[in-house]
């Protein structure tokens, strides 16, 4: 018998896991309840003020996106930009999944589908994109595979 | 090439010609013994969900494309023992149960 606070409902409801992609030097932004506008607008602020070079937008359900951008950075300057976002753009979701990447001392964004929601799609792109985000493209393909 | 041991230089891989003439050298490569690890910081693969043992959130797998595609397939069957567990995914695939324990995901909301 399961223990550890599982219920007798979620013992009957087994479930795939979430399937991600993880590490230190890629700039990644979750955003929840905000309109596109609002998180290109983010996007593009955060990446002219940081000199970040080029972003990607994914759309992960309605109104839930994702920013990848595509310079590479020390983890140190990626919690610096990650809570500068946060603070700047006061976004509730953004702090939540803040809090979470500084527990784990590494930031994921989410590749597979979950429950009712499909996997993130790209909606947006801006900048010559060559470094981090063919590495997160990489990797996404060879998760939708699995 | 074969190593030597040079008194300036410790270690280096020196290759000769047919002859036994000196053609060049190069610092030889630091044993693995040696090199002082502190984890993998590279990319890696998350898998994650609440688990049926109530303990175990996620895994964080690194290596080669085939490596990771089996150990994502094997990581459905075994939850992580611990909440976070980073381990490369040849190790997980040749000790599985190191890592994890047999059990289930569960259907629970979880941050990414």
């Amino acid at each position: 018998m399961a223990s550890g606070g599982i219920g007798l409902t979620e013992q009957l409801n087994p479930e795939p896991p979430m399937l991600g992609y993880t590490d230190k030097s890629t700039v990644k932004l979750d955003f929840d309840n905000v309109s596109f506008k609002f998180v290109k607008y983010w996007a593009l602020r955060t990446m002219n003020w940081f000199k970040l070079r080029a972003f990607i937008i994914l759309k992960s359900s309605k109104n839930h996106y994702h920013v990848l951008f595509d310079r590479s950075v020390t983890w140190k300057k990626n919690i610096h930009i990650m809570a500068w976002v946060w603070i700047e753009s006061k976004n509730e979701g953004l702090g939540k999944w803040f809090a979470m990447q500084c527990i784990k001392e590494s930031s994921t964004l989410r590749l597979s589908p979950k429950k009712e929601k499909s996997s993130p799609r790209i909606v947006f792109r801006f900048g010559n994109q060559d470094n981090e985000t063919t590495n997160f493209l990489k990797y996404r393909k060879l998760v939708k595979k699995a | 090439m074969p190593t030597e041991y040079w008194k300036r230089y410790g270690r280096v891989s020196v290759s000769r010609n047919a002859k036994g003439q000196f053609v060049k050298w190069q610092r030889a490569p630091t044993p693995r013994s040696y090199r002082t690890s502190f984890g993998f910081f590279g990319n890696q693969v998350s898998v994650y969900g609440h688990c049926s043992n109530g303990v175990g959130e996620r895994y964080d797998f690194h290596g080669s494309g085939r490596e990771l595609y089996r150990a994502i397939f094997l990581a459905h069957e075994i939850v992580p023992k611990r909440r976070f567990v980073r381990v490369s995914a040849s190790a997980f695939l040749a000790h599985p149960y190191r890592y994890g324990e047999r059990g289930y995901w569960v259907d629970r909301a979880v941050e990414s």
